[in-house]
C-alpha cells in the first residue's frame, strides 16, 4: 500500500521538516507514549523513507480521456479531439444583476422614479429608494407601499404609470360572474317545393334530334325576321297554315306508314313474282341456240280504266320502278275520258298517282331530270304539263285553242333539254301538220311554230303563191340522242322526213319509208346513225340515215303497234303487234327473224298497243287496248352481250355498242357493194 | 282529302288475301284505329310498342340520321308487319301459307308457269 502524500514540489523538505517538526512536536507532546504504528503499516527503509517522489498538480482532468478519436469524412481517417478537461464542482445562482442590463436598469427605473420625486420633495428618500431597489421585492413592495402616496401625488404631475408587481402574500384577485343566458334555438322549415322523379335516355339520336330541332327552330326565327317587316295579313295566314300543318302532319305520317303497309302487303301477296323479277333467269336458254323467252311477272290494272286503251308508257328515268301510263283510245268513234296513271313496281294491285282527264290522251313524256314534270298530249290537241310534286289532279298547264294547241290529235311529245333561258320546253307533232315547240315560261305555255308539213316539201313563206299546200299528218317524231337539232318525223302518209330545228322551212331529208302511217319512229340508243321505224303495213325498217333506203325490213305479218329499242344494246328491239304478239329481235344473233316471238294475248280479245324497256331492268311492258299493262322479263339470250374471244377481255360500254351495229352495216353494205 | 286516301288505302289493304287485320297506334302507343277486336288490339299494342321502340333506338344510336323504314315479325302461323310513320305507326296482321320459305329463292318450289315463246299463251 502506497503511501500517498500530497507535496509541493519546491519545498518537499521543508514540508517534510515542518511534517517531522510537527510530528516531533506531536511526539513531543505524546512523548512518553512513544511512536504508534498501525498494526498494517508498511515497514520500509530509512533509504525508503527518505525517496523523494515527484507529484505534479497540473490543471488537466486526469479523468477525461485523453483518446477519444472522431472519424474525419474529409480525410478519411480517425483524428484524436480535443476533449474538455474542465470540470465544474459547484453552482450557485445569484441573484446579483449588472447594473447596466436590462432587467436592473427597469428596477432602476421603478425605483429611479420615487427617487427622482423623492429629491422634489425629500432628500433621504432616494437613499432609502436606492437599496431599497437592489432589496428583494418583498421589501420593495412596502417600500413601495409607501412610497405609492407620494408616487400617486407625483404620478399626476408625471405621465408614466407605474404596472402594480404582484406578490404572492399580498395579492388577491376578485372576480365574478354574472349569469350566462341559457343557449335557444329558433328555427322554421318552409314546405319543400314538390319534386318528381325524372329519368331519360340521352343516346346519340336523341342527342342529334335536339340538335335538329334547334336548328330548325333558329331558321324558323329567320324566316319570320325576314317576314315581319311584310304586311301582317299573310302573317295570319301563315300563323293558320302552320298549325293545320302540325296537324296534318299526323295525317301524313299515318299516310305514309299505311303506304308502306301496304306495299309489304302487296309484296307478299306477290312475293313469287317479285323473286322471279329479282332472280330468276330460264336455264333452259342454254339449250335454244338463238332463241328466248319471254317470263310474264305482274299485270297492272285500274278499276277506272275499264274500257280505256293503253296508248301511252313512259319509264321515268330517275325512279327506275315508276312508269307512266296514259289512256285514251284509238277510235275515233268513241272518244271518251282519258286517264294518267303511274304505277310503281313496289305496289303492284294500285296506281300510285292517277289524273282524270277529260280528252283521251295519246302520247306521254316524263322529264329527264325533273321527273315530276310529265308531257302529255292529248286527243283533242291540247297538250298539258303535270307537276307530280303539287297536289291536285289538274295539269298545271294546259294549253287551249287560243295559245295555239293542235287541231288535230297530238300524237307524240318530247322534252327537250331546257333552253338558253333555263326554261323547259318540249316538242309536240300533231296530225295537223304541225310540229311545234311549247316553252313553260313563268307560269305559261307558249308555243312556237317549228315545221309545218306538208305533202309536197316544206313550204317557204310565200314562194309557192296561191298555190294551197296540203298539209300531211305528223304521226311521229324522235330527237336524236346526241345532236341535238336533228329530228325525225313520221307522216301518215308514210314518210319519214328528217328536219332540223334551225331550218324550218326545209327538209334535209325525205324517206319513203312506208306505204301506211309511220307509227312510231326511234333513233338507235348507241348508234348514231341508225333509226328504226314501223307502221301499219305490217313492216318494221331500219335505216342508216345517211342512206335513202331501208338497211332491215321485217314482215311481221300483222300491223305493227310499236316499236322500241333495248337500253342495253344496241342491236336488240322489240315490237308489238295488233294479234297480240311481241316480238324481240337481236340482229346480231338473227338477221331475219324474231329471236322470240310469245303471244302475249289471245287474237280476238285484244290489241297491243305499245311496249317500252325498261332503263335497268331486265323487263318490257306491254300495253294492250283493254287497259292492262304487262310485265315480262327477258330471258337472257335476248339480253346477250357479245362474246369475247379466248383471251381478250370483254369490252362494254356504248362504244361496243357501235361496234357492233357498225360491223353488222358494213356486212350488208358488202353484199351490195358486190353485187352492185 | 288526305284522311279519304288514307282510308281508301286501308280498305284496300284489308281486303288483301290474308290480311286478318290493321291497327294505328299513336307515338304512345294507344291504339288510335282498329279493325280488330278491342282485347286483340290492346294487347297487340303494347307488346308492338316496346318493340318498335327498342328496334328504332338500336337503328338510330348506330347512325342518328337512318331511321327505321319498317319491320317484319315473321311466325310460324302469321306475320306482324309494322310500318313507324314518326308520329303513329300502323300494323298489319297477316296470315300466309307457309311453303318453304326458309329456303333459298332459288330453290323454294315456284307457282306453276307457263313460259311463252313461240305459240303458247297465258291467258
Amino acid at each position: 500500500m502506497p503511501v500517498t502524500d500530497k507535496s509541493v514540489a519546491a519545498s518537499v523538505r521543508k514540508d517534510d521538516e515542518e511534517r517531522v517538526d510537527t510530528v516531533d512536536r506531536w511526539d513531543e507532546s505524546h512523548h512518553g507514549k512513544g511512536l504508534i504504528k498501525p498494526p498494517d503499516q508498511l515497514e520500509l527503509t530509512e533509504a525508503e523513507l527518505k525517496e523523494e517522489f515527484t507529484r505534479i498538480l497540473t490543471a488537466n482532468n486526469p479523468h477525461a480521456p485523453a483518446n477519444i478519436v472522431l472519424y474525419n469524412s474529409k480525410e478519411c481517417c480517425y483524428k484524436p479531439t480535443v476533449v474538455e478537461q474542465m470540470i465544474v464542482h459547484f453552482v450557485v445562482e445569484g441573484s446579483l444583476l449588472h447594473q447596466d442590463s436590462d432587467e436592473a436598469r427597469r428596477q432602476k427605473a421603478k425605483g429611479g422614479l420615487p427617487e427622482e420625486t423623492a429629491t422634489f420633495d425629500t432628500g433621504a428618500g432616494p437613499d432609502e429608494a436606492k437599496p431599497e431597489t437592489l432589496d428583494t421585492p418583498a421589501d420593495d413592495e412596502g417600500g413601495a407601499g409607501e412610497e405609492d402616496r407620494p408616487d400617486s401625488v407625483a404620478s399626476k404631475t408625471n405621465q408614466k404609470k407605474e404596472a402594480k408587481v404582484t406578490n404572492q402574500f399580498d395579492y388577491s384577485e376578485r372576480a365574478c360572474q354574472n349569469l350566462n343566458n341559457p343557449h335557444r334555438q329558433i328555427g322554421c322549415q318552409p314546405e319543400p317545393p314538390p319534386r318528381s322523379n325524372f329519368s331519360s335516355l340521352a343516346n346519340q339520336w336523341v342527342i342529334y334530334d335536339a340538335y335538329m330541332e334547334e336548328l330548325q327552330k333558329q331558321e324558323r326565327n329567320k324566316e319570320k325576321q325576314k317576314a315581319a317587316p311584310s304586311k301582317k295579313d299573310p302573317d295570319n295566314t301563315k300563323r293558320a297554315v302552320v298549325s293545320t300543318d302540325s296537324h296534318g302532319h299526323d295525317i301524313s305520317k299515318v299516310r305514309k306508314a299505311v303506304k308502306i303497309i301496304e306495299r309489304m302487303v302487296n309484296q307478299n301477296t306477290f312475293d313469287e313474282i317479285a323473286q322471279d323479277f329479282k332472280y330468276y333467269e330460264d336455264d333452259s336458254d342454254e339449250f335454244r341456240a338463238q332463241e328466248g323467252t319471254l317470263l310474264p311477272l305482274w299485270k297492272f290494272q285500274y278499276d277506272q280504266a275499264k274500257g280505256l286503251s293503253v296508248t301511252a308508257l313512259c319509264w321515268n328515268k330517275k325512279y327506275q320502278d315508276l312508269f307512266a301510263v296514259g289512256m285514251g283510245s284509238y277510235d275515233f268513234n268513241k272518244q271518251e275520258h282519258g286517264l294518267l296513271v303511274f304505277y310503281s313496281l313496289k305496289n303492284t294491285a294500285f296506281p300510285e298517282y292517277s289524273y282524270p282527264t277529260k280528252s283521251g290522251i295519246l302520247c306521254i313524256d316524263i322529264h329527264e331530270q325533273h321527273s315530276y314534270l310529265v308531257a302529255v298530249g292529248f286527243y283533242d290537241g291540247c297538250v298539258a304539263v303535270y307537276n307530280l310534286n303539287k297536289e291536285g289532279m289538274d295539269a298545271v298547264h294546259k294549253s287551249t285553242a287560243k295559245t295555239g294547241k293542235h287541231t288535230d290529235p297530238v300524237w307524240q311529245v318530247r322534252w327537250q333539254k331546257d333552253d338558253l333561258d333555263n326554261n323547259h320546253n318540249f316538242y309536240s307533232v300533231s296530225s295537223d301538220g304541225r310540229v311545234a315547240s311549247w316553252t313553260l315560261v313563268k307560269n305559261e305555255l307558249v308555243f312556237t311554230d317549228v315545221i309545218k308539213l306538208s305533202l309536197n316539201g316544206a313550204m317557204s313563206e310565200g314562194t309557192e303563191g296561191s298555190q294551197q299546200p296540203i298539209i300531211a299528218c305528223g304521226t311521229a317524231f324522235d330527237f336524236h340522242k346526241e345532236i341535238d337539232y336533228l329530228f325525225l318525223v313520221g307522216t301518215g302518209e308514210g314518210k319519214i322526213h328528217k328536219c332540223s330545228k334551225t331550218y324550218s322551212s326545209h327538209f334535209l331529208e325525205t324517206y319513203v319509208a312506208h306505204s301506211m302511217a309511220v307509227d312510231a319512229v326511234k333513233w338507235n340508243h348507241f348508234h348514231p346513225k341508225v333509226f328504226i321505224s314501223c307502221s301499219s303495213d305490217w313492216t318494221i325498217k331500219i335505216w342508216d340515215h345517211t342512206i335513202n333506203t331501208p338497211i332491215f325490213t321485217f314482215d311481221l305479218n300483222a300491223a305493227v303497234g310499236d316499236v322500241s329499242w333495248s337500253p342495253y344494246s344496241s342491236t336488240v328491239f322489240s315490237a308489238v303487234t295488233i294479234d297480240g304478239t311481241v316480238h324481240v329481235f337481236d340482229l346480231n344473233i338473227n338477221k331475219y327473224e324474231a329471236i322470240c316471238q310469245p303471244a302475249v294475248m289471245a287474237k280476238k280479245k285484244g290489241k297491243l298497243t305499245r311496249v317500252e324497256f325498261n332503263p335497268i331492268h331486265p323487263i318490257i311492258i306491254v300495253g294492250d287496248d283493254r287497259g292492262y299493262v304487262t310485265s315480262l322479263k327477258l330471258s337472257p339470250n335476248l339480253r346477250k352481250k357479245p362474246k369475247a374471244k379466248k383471251g381478250q377481255e370483254l369490252a362494254t360500254g356504248p362504244e361496243v355498242e357501235v361496234a357492233k351495229m357498225d360491223k353488222l352495216l358494213s356486212l350488208l353494205q358488202q353484199p351490195e357493194n358486190s353485187t352492185a | 282529302m288526305d284522311l279519304a286516301e288514307v282510308e281508301e288505302t286501308l280498305k284496300r289493304i284489308q281486303s288483301q288475301k290474308g290480311v286478318q287485320g290493321i291497327i294505328i297506334v299513336n307515338s304512345e302507343g294507344i291504339p288510335v284505329k282498329t279493325t280488330l277486336d278491342n282485347s286483340s288490339t290492346v294487347h297487340y299494342a303494347g307488346l308492338i310498342h316496346q318493340l318498335v321502340m327498342k328496334a328504332r333506338s338500336t337503328v338510330r344510336d348506330i347512325d342518328p340520321q337512318n331511321d327505321l323504314t319498317f319491320l317484319r315479325v315473321r311466325s310460324k302461323k302469321n306475320e306482324i308487319m309494322i310500318a313507324p310513320g314518326g308520329w303513329g305507326f300502323s300494323r298489319g296482321v297477316h296470315t300466309h301459307s307457309d311453303t318453304g320459305r326458309e329456303q333459298h329463292p332459288t330453290q323454294r318450289p315456284r307457282r306453276p308457269r307457263t313460259f311463252l315463246s313461240g305459240d303458247k299463251l297465258i291467258y
